[in-house]
């Protein structure tokens, strides 16, 4: 089936019985343009791009993030606080010195919704929410639409996540990785190549899906501007579910790199007061990996740990946040923690680098979006944000590259740089003081 | 946004803080000028207990629903705007097929639900029934005859594909759990006789916003019937049901509900110490200290029916063990929370003397008199306070000779051209608490110097937190506070300009009503505001 000649707009007719297009299209319309262009592309080698975040909160320490050094290959070394990368220089590329064109508007809140959505932070009624969708739902709007999932979101001390598909709309991770394993590899799961067992809820569960569907489609006629924008991005989800469990119903075609992985434990409960991140984290990166090599998903979003968090590190004398802000000099508690978020981030690319693809690597295939929502937690600061890229987007993006900003560009440039690589055409990213046109070209291979 | 606009704009042109949220309008309004129509989403709670009191309450519920945005603080504020994302709709179709098969799994419990005794696998009539009958009670409002054929034709297919009327009835439920007329509290109105060009809630719809205020649930068969047949919009009629209501177990769910996004005792409960600052620290505190403030609020509310103000003074504690060795008195129960009295000479009171404001509202390591003067006034004086200048960096001075105490340290911070505006307005209410240290132990000295506690609220001064308790809870903006967060509560909706005569006349008549909640409850329920829509020309 040839899927690009099948536009949004003839899918929303079909489902609506070919009624006129009366409801309009679904918020969620203008994340890519409708040409066509949009619909994700294969690399040259045939495996699809993915895209990955990996988040972790609090920041890191300029002085010790900054490699010395930059440009390509041997002409750069890395820092103390990524050291951990070493085995993986020449499959990453790090850049520095951009800023956030967001207002500072709310420690911590505001970089996140800048670092992740290129869009000042929405305040509403005293309290706040992202004012558009983050970028791993921007990307999953295009290269998410042909998977079981359209994106998963997760992590080992991920709260709720920041997965955002407009103000008030959240996608919550899951913070068990016993639940991923289960809604990835348990029922509805098909090795890919087999034939799908015959399961005669797919069909009532779609039937049901219609009929709400029909429901939204009538009461998003009798309410107001804005309650009908909510109803449409309500729309938009059932219908997505449903174009999945008709998926469902089809033999995935074979792939070699697919293999059901172990399953976790139920549990990993605190140990003497301090969160197992290290190993919750290492099962979610190979969950997540298998997850790819199968075709589960395309896009995944991995929340380590959250803004304001403040977790008992291994060796740390109390909770990071804390720590941030209070320990004094050079703060070598703050430095450690850092190093073991990118210890973590380091094992998400080892998972995906395990993982054979033809010639290559899953890692190879993939633009894995490693960040934080400030620089020096210390003063929340939105300048020198760390960003680190891991893979090449199947020979999109530059690898072993240290890009040096020297003119403090805006961070969302290198975030449309990345949604281009997978496939995401966009004309712009962001909205206001963090909206941009232009990528970095010195990221593109 | 033109709301983050206008707040972004105050915080810059006044760089101050504990200045009313709402800007004054011009011209006050002398009459109500109602708010449009909503469609809040259910909140979690209400999701719950609406499955809970139509489906039966020993099902397991889902362990993950899309989380619920927080509007004027409040999540039943934010249901309002909340959306449903893509991972949304998946969750809540996990969960209506848990929650259906659940029950199909237990057939004397489906007979329960059912108002006729089906056939066979393919008895269209008593399936039409069920639907009609459960459908009524979930989406809170009687199906049209299309809305049942449409869920009972995917029932049917069930029922022929999977070989039972069990089997119809579950995909029945899936459906109907589904469906924008569960998880949405539709208010579309009508013509208001009362008031030419106005709207109203229609009679089912003001049903189930009394409902969802007073028992954060369903209406139930009665209340329905007095929407069926339009007698509620009759004020007889809808003040015995109120009276009713006010008088149901049910209201105790409701009030802790409240009282809970109130307060915030939803972050209360992942209180988080340093335990080798904090000895008393453990992990369950939180959820200890969110159950002493709820039975605070039941007891004062519900069970004594009294003055509200004692919220803030009254020297009862509920204490379990883990509270009693914070608050140095014995312990009157092994298990759970049981009232003793502070005694006399002690400083502590009321809410304020609690783990729930005092522990919540301070760093890990440390108290924090700007964290509780912000407390304060966002949540006990309904003051806008802007987020802290995220540029800075925040860290107060080390301490010094010259400035051991905490007190001290920040008063030298209080000089720094840029902190001195929001600080002045929240830490000198914030040093009524200096006495409590950050899990909230009461202490003499501050690195081992006397604790200064002497301050004033906006004029008004006080010595420690005795004399405050008694400053906040005289205070006029502090009853006019508890009104806005209850009626907030009760429309489910942010409130609009156009409502300040009404939030004000009932703030009124929770004074002259002895500040009894219930009471106000009471009021709010028959209020205008409660139950009519906006006029043409908007609110």
């Amino acid at each position: 089936m040839n899927v690009r000649n099948l536009s949004r707009r003839t899918v929303l007719r079909g489902l609506l019985g070919g009624s006129a297009v009366a409801i309009g299209l679904p918020a969620l319309e203008r994340f890519c343009n409708d040409s066509g262009t949009a619909w994700a592309e294969a690399g040259s080698d045939g495996f699809p791009k993915r895209f990955g975040l990996f988040f972790w909160g609090n920041g890191m320490l300029p002085d010790r993030w900054v490699p010395k050094a930059h440009g390509i290959g041997t002409a750069w070394q890395l820092s103390d606080q990524l050291a951990p990368l070493a085995k993986h220089k020449s499959r990453i590329a790090v850049v520095t010195g951009t800023r956030l064109g967001i207002p500072n508007s709310q420690p911590h809140g505001a970089g996140a919704a800048g670092i992740l959505s290129g869009r000042p932070l929405l305040h509403q009624g005293g309290d706040t929410t992202f004012a558009g969708p983050s970028i791993d739902q921007i990307v999953a709007e295009v290269i998410g639409k042909d998977t079981r999932f359209r994106s998963l979101e997760f992590g080992a001390a991920a709260g709720n996540g920041y997965s955002f598909n407009g103000p008030n709309s959240h996608n919550p991770a899951e913070s068990n990785p016993f639940a991923l394993f289960e809604r990835v590899f348990g029922a509805g799961f098909t090795m890919p190549g087999e034939k799908p067992k015959f399961d005669p809820t797919l069909g009532l569960r779609r039937s049901v899906l219609d009929a709400v569907s029909a429901d939204l489609k009538g009461l998003r006629g009798q309410v107001g501007a804005a309650d009908a924008k909510r109803l449409d991005q309500h729309f938009e989800g059932v219908r997505q579910l449903e174009q999945r469990l008709a998926k469902l119903e089809l033999a995935p075609p074979k792939l070699d790199a697919c293999k059901v992985p172990k399953a976790p434990d139920k549990a990993y409960p605190d140990v003497e007061g301090r969160p197992q991140l290290g190993k919750k984290n290492q099962v979610f990166c190979e969950l997540v990996a298998y997850a790819l090599a199968c075709d589960q998903t395309r896009v995944f979003s991995n929340f380590l740990t959250m803004p304001v968090n403040n977790l008992l590190f291994q060796g740390a004398t109390t909770g990071h946040h804390e720590l941030t802000h209070n320990e004094p000099g050079e703060q070598k508690e703050v430095h450690a923690i850092t190093v073991q978020c990118i210890e973590m981030f380091a094992a998400q690319l080892d998972a995906l680098a395990q993982v054979q693809e033809g010639a290559g690597t899953l890692l190879d295939h993939c633009a894995v979006m490693g960040c934080s929502e400030v620089s020096l937690g210390k003063t929340h600061s939105l300048e020198e944000m760390p960003l680190i890229i891991g893979g090449s987007a199947g020979g999109k993006l530059k690898n072993d590259l240290h890009y040096r900003s020297e003119g403090g560009e805006n961070t969302s440039k290198a975030l449309l740089t990345l949604c281009r690589a997978v496939g995401c055409d966009l004309a712009e990213f962001g909205a206001e003081g963090g909206k941009v046109s232009d990528g970095l070209g010195a990221l593109e291979a | 946004m033109t709301r983050r606009r206008v707040m972004l704009a105050a915080v810059v042109a006044l760089g101050a803080c504990g200045e009313t949220e709402a800007p004054t309008p011009a011209a006050v309004p002398a009459k109500l000028r109602p708010a449009p129509a909503a469609m809040p989403r259910l909140t979690r709670a209400q999701y719950d207990n609406t499955v809970r009191d139509v489906l039966g309450d020993d099902l397991a519920l889902p362990a993950t629903l899309e989380p619920d945005v927080a509007f004027e603080h409040l999540l039943t504020v934010g249901s309002a705007v909340a959306k449903v994302s893509p991972r949304g709709v998946e969750l809540y179709e996990e969960a209506a097929r848990s929650l259906a098969a659940q029950l199909a799994g237990k057939p004397e419990r489906l007979a329960k639900l059912l108002p006729c005794k089906p056939t066979g696998p393919q008895d269209a009539v008593c399936l039409g029934q069920f639907v009609a009958h459960v459908g009524n009670r979930l989406w809170r409002r009687a199906l049209s005859a299309g809305e049942v054929a449409a869920v009972a034709a995917t029932a049917t297919k069930a029922a022929a594909a999977l070989g039972s009327f069990d089997k119809a009835a579950e995909y029945a439920l899936v459906a109907l759990l589904q469906a924008p007329g569960f998880l949405y509290r539709t208010e579309h109105g009508e013509a208001d006789p009362g008031h030419a060009g106005c709207k109203r809630l229609t009679a089912t719809e003001l049903a189930s916003r009394l409902a969802y205020f007073l028992w954060a649930g369903p209406p139930d068969a009665a209340l329905l019937a007095a929407a069926a047949d339009g007698s509620l919009h009759d004020p007889k009629v809808r003040a015995v049901q109120v009276e009713r209501m006010l008088a149901d177990p049910k209201l105790r769910r409701s009030v802790r509900n409240w009282a809970g996004e109130w307060l915030q005792l939803h972050e209360v409960v992942k209180l988080s110490k340093d335990p080798k600052v904090y000895k008393h620290f453990s992990g369950d505190l939180g959820a200890s200290a969110r159950e002493e403030t709820l039975r605070l609020v039941e007891n004062l509310a519900l069970d004594l029916d009294t003055d509200f103000r004692q919220f803030i003074t009254t020297r009862t504690a509920f204490v379990d063990r883990r509270l009693a060795a914070i608050y140095e008195v014995p312990a009157e129960s092994d298990a759970g929370h049981a009232p003793v009295q502070l005694p006399g000479w002690a400083e502590r009171r009321g809410y304020l003397g609690q783990v729930s404001f005092l522990g919540h509202a301070a760093h890990p390591v440390s108290s924090s008199p700007t964290l509780r003067g912000a407390f304060v006034r966002r949540f006990l004086l309904c003051d806008f306070v802007p987020d802290p200048p995220a540029n800075l960096n925040t860290a107060i001075p080390e301490p010094s000779p010259d400035a051991k105490t905490l007190r001290q340290r920040l008063t030298a911070h209080m000089n720094v051209p840029g902190c001195s505006s929001c600080h002045k307005a929240l830490d000198p209410i914030g040093f009524a608490f200096e006495r409590f240290d950050g899990i909230g132990r009461f202490r003499t000295l501050d690195n081992g110097e006397p604790i200064d506690t002497t301050g004033d609220l906006d004029g008004v001064p006080f010595g420690d937190l005795d004399t405050f308790a008694q400053v906040l809870a005289g205070s006029p903006k502090f009853r006019r506070c508890v009104t806005q967060k209850l009626y907030g509560y009760a429309v489910a909706r942010p409130t609009v300009a156009g409502e300040k005569t009404q939030v004000d006349g009932l703030a009124a008549a929770f004074a002259a009503n002895g500040y009894k909640v219930k009471a106000l409850m009471r009021e709010i329920a028959l209020s205008d505001g409660f139950a009519r829509l906006a006029c043409t020309g908007g609110p």
